[in-house]
Formats: C-alpha cells, structure tokens, sequence
C-alpha cells in the first residue's frame, strides 16, 4: 500500500513539476515581454549621460500646482525671469533688465529671442501666463492674475497690491518659472531651459535632454542626457551610488555624509549653509499642559540646554555650523553677527529654571508643585526618516539637563500639521531653507499673521509678537537695501534673545556626492536651484 | 496530553527559547548594568567590544541593553495584544453564538467583512488614523485579529449548546449568562488560548512590522522593530545595527512557532491519526 | 447548487454595503479635516474663507448620506476623485502602480512554487521520515522570518557586500530578483504545509483505493481522480495567497522602494491621502469578497466530496 501510494505522488509530483516549470517559464516570458522593454539604460551611440538618485517623487502633476520636473526638484527644464547664483546674487536671466516704475509697480524687459522646447518664441503673453498660474496657486507675493500686464511683445508689468517691494527675489522661485502655453505643466512642461523633457514614470524616472536651441551658448549642458532615478530612502541612495547604479546623489543623508566621503571614488561637495534647524516654541493660544513653554524662561532654558558643537561635530561631522539664529551668514551675514545666540550651559539652565519656580527632584529632573517638567516634541518636517537621529539627540540632551522630552515622530508632513494643529505640544523640531534672496522670506511665513491681508491665520502657534511682525512688515516694505538688513537684524534679535520663539540648532548645507568620474559639480546652496549644465564626466 | 507534548523536541526548545528571553527581559538590569537610553556621542557605531558586547548604536547607546529591554516592550506589546484579542474575540463569540438570530447575523457580517482583508493593511490604516504609538499599534491589530477568534468562539458555543449538559441546565430553567458563565466559557477558553498562543509570532511579527515602517513605538523606545527601522539608515556604516535586534525577533517568533506547531498537533489529532 | 449561489451572492451583498460604508467612513472617522488636508497639501494657507471654500468644493458641507451617494456613484465609475497629495485622478495612480505590484507578486509566486511544491510533496510522500521533519523546520524556519529583516540582510548580503544585484527601484530583471526572493521565502513554507497537509489527505482517500483496486491504470486514477483532488490545494492557495501576498507586498516594496501598490497605500496612509486609501481599501475588499466566492464555488464544482448546505 505505501509504496503504491509513493509511486502515484512521485508520478503526480513529476507531472506537476514539469507543469509547473513551463508555467513559470510562461510567467517569467510575460513578465519579460511586459515590464522591461522600457529601461532606461537604452541610450544613443556616443550619447553621454548622468544618472543622478534623488530623493522620494513629489511633484504635482494636476492643475496650478503642477510642476513637473520644475518643483521641488528641479531639472532645468524651465527658467525664470531673474535667477539666483548659487553666491546668492539676483542676475538678469529670461528677463534682461527690470525697474521698480513707482505705486507698487515694476517693469520687467524681456530677453528677445529665446526659444520654447517646442520652437515657439518667448513673450511677455506665455510670462503672464506662467506667473498667473502660479499667483493663482500660491503667490509669493500679494498680486492677482489681474495685477500682471502685458505691456507689449517684450515688457511686462508686475504691480501688488501693497507696498510689498520683495517681488524680484520671489521671482527667482522656480515655482515663477516661464512655461509655454502650449504645453501642460504636469504632464508636458515646455519650457526653455537646456534640457527638455524626454520621459516620466512616476515614483521611478525622469528623462531629460538636451536642448540644441537653447538660448545661452555659455550654459549649454555638457552631457545629452540626464537621468533622475527616485530613490526616497537615504541609504539605498547610497548604496546605489557605491554600487555605480547612479553617478550622482542629491540629497545626501546629512548623518552618513562624513563617512560616505571617506569612501574611496566618492566626493561629497557641499554649498555654503542656507538651511537651518531650529526648534519652534508652541506659545500661541497654549492650554494646559501644553503651555509650559509661554514662560520665555523655560524657553531660554531649553536654549542653553543644547550642546550644539557636540551635534554639528559628532552627529553631522562637520556637515554643519552652529546656529546663532535662522539666517545663515550666506543668505545675509549681518544677522547672524547681529544676535547673541545661546551657547551649551547647564548652570544657565539650572539658574533659568529656579527662576521659574522649578526644583530638581531626586532623580535628577526637574519638577513644580510636584508636576514633572515634561515637554512634548513634535517632528515631521522633513519627516522623520530624513531628520532623524536629530530629535532623539535633542531628546537626549535635554533629559541630561532634567527636562523630560515625550518625542511624537512622523514620516509625513500632512499627517505632521495635522499633529501640529491638535496644539498637543510644546515645541517643534523643524528645518528651513531660504530658497528666496529675501530675509523676510522665512519669518513673514512661519512667525507672521500679516500675509493674509487682514484675516487671521488659523492655528498659528508660533507666532512671535506685534515689535516682531513690524520689523518683518519694514522687510517686506523697505525699498532700501539697508533698511531692509537693519529690519533683519532687529526681528531676529527679537526672534532669537528676546522673545526667543525658537531654538537654533545648526545651519546645514546642501550636500551632493558624486562618483570621482563626474566632473563639474558646483552645488547650489539651494537645492531647488541646481543647475546641471556644467557637470558631466 | 502533557505526555505526546514532551515527545515533541521542537516545542520544547521553543518553550525553553521563549522562557530563557522571556527571563532576560525580566532580569535585564541584573543581565548588563547600562543603561538602554544613555547616550554617548562620542562612541557611536562601535562594533562589539568588551565594554558593548553587541557594540553601540548610532547615539552611542549600547545594543545589548537596549535588546534586552526592548524584548520588554516586544513580548509585552504581543501578550497585551493577544490578551486584548482574546477578549474581544471571546466576548463577541458568545454574543453570537448564544443570543443568536439577528445579533448572530450581523455580529457575522462584520466578521465576514473583516476576514476580507489583510489585516496588516487595515491595522496600518488604523494606527495611520490614530497616530503613531504602541499603544495605537495595540489597538489596531486587535481591531482586525478579534474576528477569526469570534468565529472559532461562535462555533464552539454552537456545538456546546447542544451537549447533554448545557441543555440540562438550561432545562432546569437556569438564565443565559449563569449557563454562559458556568458551562459554556470553561468549555470554550482552554482551546482558544491555545489557538491564541500559535497566533503569538504573528502577532510579535505584525507590531513590530508596523513599528518598522514607523508607525509603532516612538523614540528612545528600544522596540526591536523601531530600532531595526533606525539601522536601516546605517546598513553599509553598521551592519551590527539591523543584525542583532532581527535576529532577537526571529528567534523569538521562531520559539513562539515551535511550540504554536507543537501545540497545534495537540489540539487536532487527526491530523496524526493513520500513521 | 443556484440555491447556493444565491445566497453567497446575497451574502456577497450585504458585505459589499458594508464595506463600501466602511471605506466612506474612513475620510470622515479619521481626526482633521480633509478641505485642511488638501490645502496643506497644495501649500495654501488655511483661514476661514480658505478653508471654508475647500470644504464646498469638497462637497463636505452637505449631509453624510448625500456624500456617501456621491461618493459611491463614482466609485461606481471608478471615479475616486483626486489624490490630496498629487493632484491626479485615483483611479490613474492605482492603475499606474498596479504593473508592478502584479510584476513583483508573480515572481515571488512562482518562485515560491518552485520551492514548496516539490518539498511539500516529499514530505507528504515520505511522511513522518527526516526529511518531513526538516521540511517541518523549514517551513517554521521560513515563516518566524521577519520579512523587512530578511530584505535588509539579503541588501547587504547580495547588494551591499557582493554587489550581485542592484539596490534600487524597478528595472531590469535583476532589480526584481531581491524583492522577488523576500517575498517567496515569506509565503513558501504556508504552501508548503498546505500541500503537504492536503496531499496526506488525498492519499488516504477511497476512492482513489477504490479506484486502483478496480484495475483502473495509475494515469486515470491520477487523472480522473488524484488531480481533481489536488487541484483543491492549488485554488485555496489561490485564495489565502492574495492576502499573504498583499499584506507582503506593503512590507517588502517600502523596503526595496518598489514603486507598487503597496507602498503607495503605506504611503497615503502615512499622507492622510484619503481619497487613495479609500479607494484601495475598497478595491482590495472588493477583490477578496469575489476571490473567496470563486474559491468557494470553485471548491463546489470540484470536489464531489463537499456538500452543498442550502
């Protein structure tokens, strides 16, 4: 009976393993026949190309806030009217010349003769319609499609609808770059840039190409191809550059960078700092117990109780400068100089904390009527898999000082505000970057009420105070540049050593590594300014 | 019973795993005299030594310390589950199975609409709503796992219903729940306990595969998925980081497997019968 | 056998109702407001009339019962509305991760049928022997492997040290071949003691005694009889597959940055995408209540063992 019933299974077994390998051979041949026609190592005889891992795909393909291969990464297939230098100077770009022609109104001069993708012309109607799209989605500054004009073939006309005088450095944005009607932003941007789009798949690549007509013979790219493969975690960026899967990568994990560049065939460049990490303090509209930080004490306690050279030397190996204040000197150096800052140390904490009526109990932390000192941080922008090890350090060192840290982390922005919104907190770890010449960029949208043009912002929490928000309204107003820097100094002298409303951590710069064959590489301080032209290998 | 249990030797190296790791979580601060959460900037990324047997982590923290409390956070994250699956599971079974009729039907439906969908996604949906936190990791896969256990409750409460003994008592005029709680859940607990238990692994695997994509414990928490989640960053840097807190998982899903197996023959006879 | 049929379908009905009022439900159970959502997405600022606008243009200012009829009259069309992240149409974005998904799932399929299949016949054949034991092990072995660890490992083992296979993403065939591998050893040792538990079964049966004892010759009995009954295994597996296979497919894509259906619901559900995540929350329900009806019925037709109960 057994070895009958042996010999039925072997033989069933043999059928159906037989079957099964054709099956499999069927599936396999499917499969090849479906997925991989389309590579993306099929280039051209001669062509030269770089691929370059960048981080996760999020552009936006629908309606105004589409911006395919423009924002936020940005791959040169668009321009804009005045460009930002990576030393953070505005020089003419599509638009050679502008002037300010009085009652909040500017003039901008168009180049002439500067082609679209698509062969047509450059006019002030295909800029109307570009900076129109973005004023309906989110303007940078306070004017309709209404407010911008075409006064003839090769002028434009720009008026807001305050005496809002930062227009030309918010024209530098990339979300202002200057498409062709004729094309569709999310799906087919037709821009002028040296590179025109070739090819997009979603969460996987974008091909671009160079353009032959593109309008600067100095800028003119010098590879055929470049290939941008989405890689949204850190380390397999890395190990994909180590394995030469990519030549290039943008962003670097600013944590792995030191040892990455120890790598041998790998280089990690870096631009003058022109992002921050900084903590926000919760001290708007704060109930209890999430309003331990309205006392400015315990805020400048939490100030002194980070070590900062310990995170910029060991967490970031040099990756990093200690932080005064949100401006780095690269965007603007007189403010930097212009604060005080905090420095590492715990008697200041302890003094600072007495003050506020807490005592130290036995087991080293700090309490009042019996309540610990407990402070709920918040991180999620950038997400925590890009930000971290950094807020459980902070964490750390703060419970070194007696001051316990409940760290609430999310991967997502969205999900992060919406945390934010509930008001269950106490700070916030968040990073910043000035993509904007204009130092009143990053406190007129973070700490201000006054950019909604008379009605409140909702769930404002870190709103700093009426002294503040007037020196960042003179920013914004000032037609002198020199005003506009002493309005700089003094709200962030406010913002950092007197009302302290933030904790400075460090300002980071924008990193790229690259195999030692690419040459050329100049990293932007910006990232969403990156231009590609010069590198090749 | 007890006797076909001790012929089976995987079950028991899966008893004496799962024991030994259970006592190591226990008696952590006798086993290394650091401490899981203290940092050390300075030695970060150390691979093993004498000073840190499994090296230190990317805070410089050392990684035995922190597995051993971790396995405290991880094996009590899965019994707080199961325990809370068991309850609802149970409660909801008996429910059905004695009221039934309507009750019986709709408590079913909801099951039925429950067994339809993978549960590590529905669980995932669920923490995404409520925000990241072990506890909310607890609650989501309880919300999806009760509903194969209310079934098995269901089923068994439906044959006991029909034994000699429970229609005795109900005969002699006996209420509801005094039969429920007298006859019926003595008769009902022992084999879903023991079908809980071969779900254990499962459940140790769903937590911390939730906590791995960063929706479970939070920050300085050693929960071994979270901290296979942290390591992910360092793989080429420290390797040493992803090694040793997988492998404590694996070994104690593993032991939860070996004896569920075991356990699992001893429930269902048949299926050793003939041989 | 209609009678049957009617009543799953009834049953199918009434799970299909609720699951649709589950997934609806979902936008409207979760804390925050989805007009707050999708401004914060689009990188607006929220005040009242912002915010306001939003929640008419969402149409969230009408009664529940008018949303969930809107909102199932699309979905009806395979209109989910758009995603708060992107901007695009639902249905487009599904569709465009779906490739992979199927790509990758039938890969680690065939891979772990290649695997299980034979092991799990030998144990069967060679039942109680030390080869069934180490089969046994194996399959505890395979399935107390946490996958995310596994997938780790195997980067560093093959990707990382060996340089074998790439690290990243979709491509060539050789991109598939880790994440393929992750998948299958997860889901081989459940098919493996599933075969092997089935194919005891059938081999103890009567008719197949009967029919060899009748003289009917080995090929028929296997034919006629023995694949029939092995055929059962092959369709549950089916079954039990697009489960394991999908909660899989969520943990092994997040690592290897497969641009799939998994990752991209993980994804929306860390966004708050609502509008993504009830919409795969729906389709895959939708996909499991009509997977586990045509197991059933299937299981019907084939085995003349099983009784049809009203």
């Amino acid at each position: 009976m057994a070895t009958t019933a042996r010999d039925v299974v072997v033989r069933w077994a043999q059928r159906g393993g037989r079957a099964l390998i054709v099956v499999g051979l069927g599936v396999l041949g499917l499969l090849g026949a479906l997925g991989w026609e389309s590579g993306t190592t099929a280039v051209g005889q001669g062509a030269s190309e770089l691929v370059i891992g960048v981080a996760k795909d999020q552009y936006r393909l629908e309606g105004d806030a589409a911006a395919l291969g423009v924002y936020p990464l940005n791959a040169n297939i668009t321009e804009t009217l005045v460009r930002l230098t990576p030393d953070f100077q505005i020089i003419p770009w599509l638009a050679t010349s502008w002037e300010y022609v009085g009652e909040n109104t500017w003039r901008f001069s168009l180049r002439r003769g500067v082609k679209f993708h698509n062969g047509d012309e450059m006019d002030a109607e295909a800029v109307k319609w570009s900076l129109a799209k973005q004023q309906r989605f989110q303007p940078l500054f306070p004017a309709g499609e209404e407010n911008i004009r075409v006064v003839d073939k090769y002028t434009i006309e720009i008026t807001t609808r305050w005496d809002f005088r930062r227009v030309v450095e918010a024209l530098t944005h990339p979300s202002y770059a200057i498409y062709s009607p004729k094309g569709d932003p999310g799906r087919n941007p037709i821009g002028t840039g040296p590179f025109r789009l070739v090819e997009y798949r979603q969460n996987e690549v974008l091909v671009v190409e160079r353009f032959a007509d593109y309008w600067n013979a100095e800028e003119a790219p010098r590879v055929d191809r470049l290939v941008f493969r989405f890689v949204p975690d850190g380390s397999t960026r890395i190990l994909a550059l180590q394995a030469g899967q990519v030549d290039l990568i943008v962003p670097v994990p600013r944590e792995n960078a030191a040892a990455l560049a120890q790598q041998p065939g790998i280089t990690v460049y870096q631009a003058p700092a022109n992002a921050y990490y900084a903590l926000y303090f919760a001290t708007k509209d704060q109930v209890p117990p999430y309003d331990t930080l309205t006392d400015p004490r315990v805020r400048k306690a939490v100030n002194y109780a980070i070590d900062r050279e310990t995170i910029v030397e060991q967490i970031y190996s040099g990756f990093a400068e200690v932080a005064k204040t949100l401006t780095p000197p690269a965007v603007l150096p007189e403010v930097d100089a212009g604060v005080e800052g905090f420095s590492f140390s715990p008697e200041r904490v302890a003094e600072l904390l007495t003050e506020a009526g807490y005592t130290r109990g036995a087991d080293g932390f700090w309490e009042k009527d019996g309540e610990p000192l407990a402070l709920t941080l918040v991180s999620g922008f950038p997400p925590a898999s890009i930000i971290k090890p950094l807020p459980e350090v902070l964490q750390a060192m703060l419970e070194d000082q007696g001051i316990r840290v409940r760290l609430v982390e999310f991967d997502d922005i969205g999900a992060y505000y919406d945390y934010v919104d509930t008001g269950e907190l106490h700070m916030v770890i968040e990073s910043g970057s000035w993509n904007m010449p204009d130092p009143s960029f990053i406190p007129f949208g973070l700490f201000c009420s006054c950019n909604t043009e008379g009605e409140a912002i909702l769930y404002q929490r870190f709103w700093i105070n009426e002294a503040f928000e007037q020196e960042v309204m003179r920013m914004v107003s000032a037609e002198d540049r020199a005003e506009v820097v002493e309005a700089a100094v003094r709200a962030a002298q406010i913002l950092v050593d007197e009302f302290t409303g933030v904790g400075p951590i460090a300002y980071i710069p924008n990193l790229i590594a690259a195999r030692d064959e690419v040459q050329g590489v100049v990293v932007h301080p910006a990232a969403v300014h990156q231009r590609w032209t010069g590198m090749g290998k | 019973m007890w006797r076909r249990l001790r012929r089976d030797r995987l079950a028991w190296v899966g008893l004496l795993l799962l024991g030994g790791i259970g006592a190591a979580a226990l008696f952590a601060p006798w086993l290394t005299d650091r401490d899981p959460l203290e940092t050390d900037f300075l030695r970060r990324f150390e691979p093993p030594s004498r000073e840190h047997p499994l090296g230190t982590d990317q805070l410089g923290r050392d990684l035995l310390a922190r597995l051993l409390y971790g396995a405290r956070y991880t094996l009590g994250a899965g019994l707080a589950a199961l325990v809370l699956i068991l309850t609802v599971g149970t409660a909801v079974g008996l429910g059905a199975g004695l009221v039934g009729g309507r009750v019986d039907a709709f408590l079913m439906r909801i099951v039925d609409v429950l067994l339809a969908f993978p549960g590590l996604i529905l669980a995932l949906a669920i923490v995404g709503m409520l925000g990241p936190s072990l506890g909310n990791v607890l609650i989501g896969i309880a919300a999806v796992s009760w509903a194969s256990y209310a079934r098995v409750v269901r089923g068994l409460v439906l044959s006991l219903r029909e034994r000699e003994f429970v229609e005795a008592a109900r005969a002699l005029g006996a209420p509801r729940l005094w039969v429920a709680r007298r006859h019926i859940l003595p008769h009902v607990l022992p084999t879903v306990v023991v079908l809980a238990s071969l779900d254990l692994g499962n459940l140790l695997l769903a937590i911390s595969a939730l906590s791995f994509l960063g929706v479970g414990a939070q920050a300085p928490t050693p929960e071994w998925g979270r901290m296979l989640n942290d390591a992910r960053a360092f793989l080429w840097q420290a390797p040493h980081l992803m090694l040793f807190p997988g492998l404590a998982l694996f070994l104690v899903v593993l032991a939860c497997n070996f004896l569920g197996d075991g356990l699992r023959d001893l429930l269902d006879p048949h299926l050793r019968q003939g041989s | 056998m209609l009678r049957y049929l009617a009543s799953r379908l009834v049953q199918l009905g009434v799970v299909l109702f609720a699951i649709t009022v589950l997934s609806f439900a979902l936008l409207h159970l979760a804390p925050g407001d989805p007009a707050q959502i999708l401004l914060r997405n689009q990188g607006a600022l929220l005040t009242q009339t912002t915010v306001e606008k939003m929640r008419a243009e969402l149409g969230l200012d009408q009664p529940l019962p008018v949303q969930y009829w809107r909102w199932l009259r699309g979905a009806v069309r395979l209109d989910f509305g758009v995603s708060f992240r992107t901007g695009q149409p639902v249905a487009e974005l599904l569709l465009g991760r779906l490739g992979a998904t199927v790509e990758l799932a039938a890969a680690a399929l065939v891979l772990a049928l290649l695997w299980s299949v034979p092991l799990g016949i030998l144990a069967a054949v060679y039942r109680d022997t030390l080869l069934d034991h180490a089969s046994r092990l194996l399959a505890l072995v395979g399935a107390s492997m946490p996958s995310f660890w596994l997938g780790l490992l195997l980067i560093y083992a093959f990707a990382v040290q060996l340089g074998w296979f790439p690290v990243l993403g979709r491509g060539s065939l050789a991109h598939l071949v880790l994440p393929a591998i992750t998948l299958a050893l997860s889901l081989a040792p459940v098919y493996m003691r599933l075969i092997r538990a089935n194919l005891c079964d059938a081999l103890r049966e009567d008719y197949i005694r009967t029919a060899r004892a009748k003289g009917a010759s080995e090929r028929r009995v296997i034919l006629r009889h023995g694949l029939r009954t092995a055929l059962i295994p092959v369709v549950t597996l089916f079954g039990m597959t697009l489960a394991h296979l999908l909660g899989g497919t969520v943990v092994v894509e997040t690592i290897f940055a497969w641009p799939g259906i998994g990752q991209l619901a993980v994804e929306a559900i860390l966004n708050r995408d609502f509008p993504v995540v009830q919409a795969f929350v729906l389709l895959l329900s939708l996909a499991f209540a009509l997977a586990n009806l045509a197991v059933d019925l299937f299981y019907v037709l084939l085995d003349p063992r099983i009784r049809v109960e009203g």
